[in-house]
């Protein structure tokens, strides 16, 4: 009866076993041989994923206070493409009390979010505030008021205009565990103007996700 | 006198006396403890040393004055890079490498006569490294939210990173929700 080794568990003869050179050469060949070609499927690169809001998006203006929105599904931006996904990460619907970016695995992440940001164009009005966060959402109850902690934000209170080429774009990172199992990504964008404005266009946006850890 | 591959293999030369089932079993334990070894190496490039920190409570920020912020949350850290009972205010790097650091901070809307400007930085222990840091106006109205992201070259262990902060308004301010994180993304 043949043992085996301690870790991968490849066979070896034992001086008590029949004398089989060929057949104890071919059985530990073979064991290497799925062992290595099941350790080369596995090595890949660092899962990762990026999700795309194509086209204008107007968001909800004016603002209302940063951590106390009334209906935070209706500031979240939206998402509709899969550009790469290798990560396991789902994109919920881009409809409204959806939006969300669920990664199915436990681990640490790093999310990079962007947003297009051009110019407001209602005669008159002043941009007061412009602002983008990551938060915590619930996967599985992504209509819900409670909890979506922020995990990131930046602000700005300098109106997109020329000096920006009129396109600013504004990024935001951050790195956090998440669970696996309720644990989301929401982007959210903000703006408010004198006077108050219904909306505020955005252009093109994405969020980009690196996994980092397996737990 | 039995020899050995470049990775370590044991295998019997014509010169050897036969002895199959010994000479089967040193290989195979020989190709066992590489292969266990280039597992372990695939494991731990997937789980790159990582850490978080952060905090949601008042922090008073004196106006014109450099300040380092405070946490309380160790909300991961599988590197032991994290110990906020020695030092609350950084993130303690624990092997060499390269480093994706990124920190927010949140100052509370500004009440003052004299808004000024505020500014966030990511500050290494490392004399003569350049800070990366974001400077933005305040907003009398509204928070302003401050986010650095930078890549560190960490060449010595225990070298850290902290958040240090400074603003101009016309009085003390407070951060509230503020974080930092790191996660290694290179060995050099």
């Amino acid at each position: 009866m043949p043992a085996n080794t301690v870790n991968r568990g490849y066979p070896y003869s034992l001086p008590t076993d029949p004398a089989d050179v060929a057949g104890a050469l071919q059985s530990l060949a073979e064991s290497i041989d799925a062992d290595v070609c099941a350790l080369q499927d596995g090595l890949t690169g660092r899962p990762v994923a990026r999700f795309r809001g194509t086209g204008s998006y107007a968001s909800p203006s004016p603002t209302h206070p940063v951590n106390s929105p009334p209906t935070p599904y209706t500031d979240r931006i939206p998402f509709n493409v899969e550009d790469f996904n290798t990560a396991n990460v789902v994109m919920l619907s881009a409809d409204v009390g959806q939006r969300l970016i669920w990664p199915q695995d436990p681990g640490f992440y790093f999310a990079l979010a962007t947003v297009a940001v051009p110019p407001l164009t209602t005669a008159g009005a002043t941009v007061v505030y412009l602002g983008l966060q990551i938060r915590l959402a619930d996967g599985t109850n992504p209509t819900s008021l409670v909890p979506a902690p922020r995990l990131a934000g930046i602000s700005n209170s300098a109106p997109v205009g020329g000096d920006d080429r009129n396109m600013r774009l504004m990024a935001l990172g951050c790195g956090t565990f998440m669970n696996g199992t309720t644990d989301a990504f929401s982007v959210e964008f903000r703006a408010d103007t004198t006077p108050d404005v219904a909306e505020y266009v955005i252009s093109e946006r994405t969020i980009t996700i690196l996994k980092m850890t397996t737990s | 006198m039995p020899a050995n591959t470049p990775r370590g293999y044991t295998y019997p030369l014509l010169s050897d006396q036969a002895d199959f089932p010994t000479q089967i079993q040193d290989f195979a334990q020989d190709v066992d403890t590489d292969v266990q070894a280039q597992v372990t190496a695939t494991t731990a490039a997937l789980n790159a040393p990582s850490a978080r920190a952060s905090h949601s409570l008042n922090q008073a920020i004196n106006p014109s004055t450099f300040t380092f912020v405070t946490f309380n949350t160790e909300e991961y850290d599988n590197a032991g890079m994290v110990n906020l009972g020695v030092n609350n205010d950084r993130i303690t790097f624990t092997s060499t490498g390269i480093y994706l650091v990124e920190a927010q901070v949140n100052f509370a809307p500004n009440g003052n006569a004299v808004v000024g400007g505020r500014k966030g930085a990511i500050v290494q222990n490392l004399s003569g490294v350049s800070e990366s840091h974001n400077t933005i106006p305040g907003i009398q109205t509204f928070a302003t939210e401050l986010s650095i992201t930078s890549l560190i070259n960490v060449v010595t262990i225990g070298d850290y990173v902290r958040l240090r902060v400074i603003h101009d308004s016309g009085a003390a301010l407070n951060v509230d929700a503020r974080s930092i994180s790191a996660t290694k993304v290179s060995a050099l």
